[in-house]
């Protein structure tokens, strides 16, 4: 009983970082602009970490990430972009989660990628389309490639992050529990 | 309890994520070539708040001038017998700025915190347009 609330502390820290660190991944990749003339690309960085959270952490933390990230997104830079943040973050949690989660899913880290940006940005055209209408359906081509492009990137950092995190945090677990 | 037994093992790279790419580079090279193409007769539409507030007939544009759309956040647009281009906006982001002079059908510049889009589209063959592909 002592080792479950020790380890339920151990969660609960890990939960706070990885929020702390998806937040500072999103501010700081606001800052430099990664592709310099496509209007609204943004390289999607915190899909690595609620990645790795979903492997580390499980469904409820995860989720919550997420919806934390949108509501700083919502204080920082106003309601619109909290919305779009929001639907294109649980889109893309979603099918990041039964990418990785599922037994019959054939995907590896960068068909995770993959599908968490394309969701991302279908999630964030859903919301564009509510408040502007059709006029949005010509910027689909470039968000299906930039949606590529930034899934590839995004999914080999997870490739090489992930398995690394795993191991090194069960590994001080581990530590943990024996001491 | 802490273990990953119940995890699948996850490699980086399998077959079907290259699938995967191919196909949504298929998609999308498909999308821009139903989507995209250059006529001479083009048409300005500006939208606001999902209506629209001004719309003209590129070809009806023998000098060029600039057109504000008044709101909250106010943009100014060059309209030129070749193309239009958003040249000012009140927003921070400059999105809609950054998309540049829009010369070809089914360009877009958007603005989503003044609810504007200024879109080119094809008056020739209405077929063929983007509400076609909407419906």
């Amino acid at each position: 009983m002592k080792k479950k609330t020790f380890s339920s502390k151990i969660k609960l820290a890990q939960s706070s970082l990885l929020c702390a660190v998806v937040i500072i991944v999103s501010l700081l990749e606001s800052l430099f602009d990664f592709a310099m003339h496509v209007p609204g690309i943004r390289l999607g960085l915190s899909n690595v970490v609620i990645a790795s959270s979903i492997e580390l952490l499980g469904f409820v933390p995860s989720i919550c990430i997420v919806i934390i990230k949108a509501m700083f997104a919502g204080i920082t830079r106003g309601v619109t972009a909290g919305m779009m943040s929001f639907l294109g973050g649980i889109l893309s949690f979603v099918a990041m989660y039964v990418c990785i989660k599922s037994r019959y899913s054939p995907f590896g880290y960068l068909g995770v990628g993959i599908m968490g940006a394309l969701c991302h940005n279908f999630g964030q055209f859903i919301g564009a389309f509510i408040i502007v209408g059709d006029a949005i359906i010509a910027y689909s081509p470039i968000l299906f490639i930039s949606a590529l492009i930034t899934g590839c990137i995004t999914g080999i950092s997870m490739g090489i992050l992930n398995p690394r995190l795993l191991l090194a945090l069960n590994k001080t677990k581990m530590q943990n529990i024996g001491a | 309890m802490y273990t990953n037994i119940n995890n699948r093992k996850i490699k980086t790279f399998t077959f079907a994520d290259i699938i995967l790419a191919i196909a949504v580079l298929i998609a999308s090279v498909f999308l821009m070539m139903s989507l995209f193409h250059s006529k001479s007769n083009l048409r300005v539409t500006v939208n606001k708040d999902g209506k629209e507030v001004y719309s003209i007939n590129l070809q009806d544009v023998s000098k060029s001038f600039e057109y504000k759309i008044d709101g909250d956040i106010s943009l100014s647009l060059l309209v030129e017998y070749d193309g239009v281009t958003v040249i000012e906006s009140e927003c921070k982001d400059k999105i809609c700025q950054s998309a540049g002079k829009l010369t070809k059908s089914g360009q877009v510049a958007v603005c989503l915190p003044a609810k504007v889009t200024v879109k080119l589209d094809d008056v020739g063959d209405n077929h063929i347009s983007i509400d076609g592909v909407a419906r």
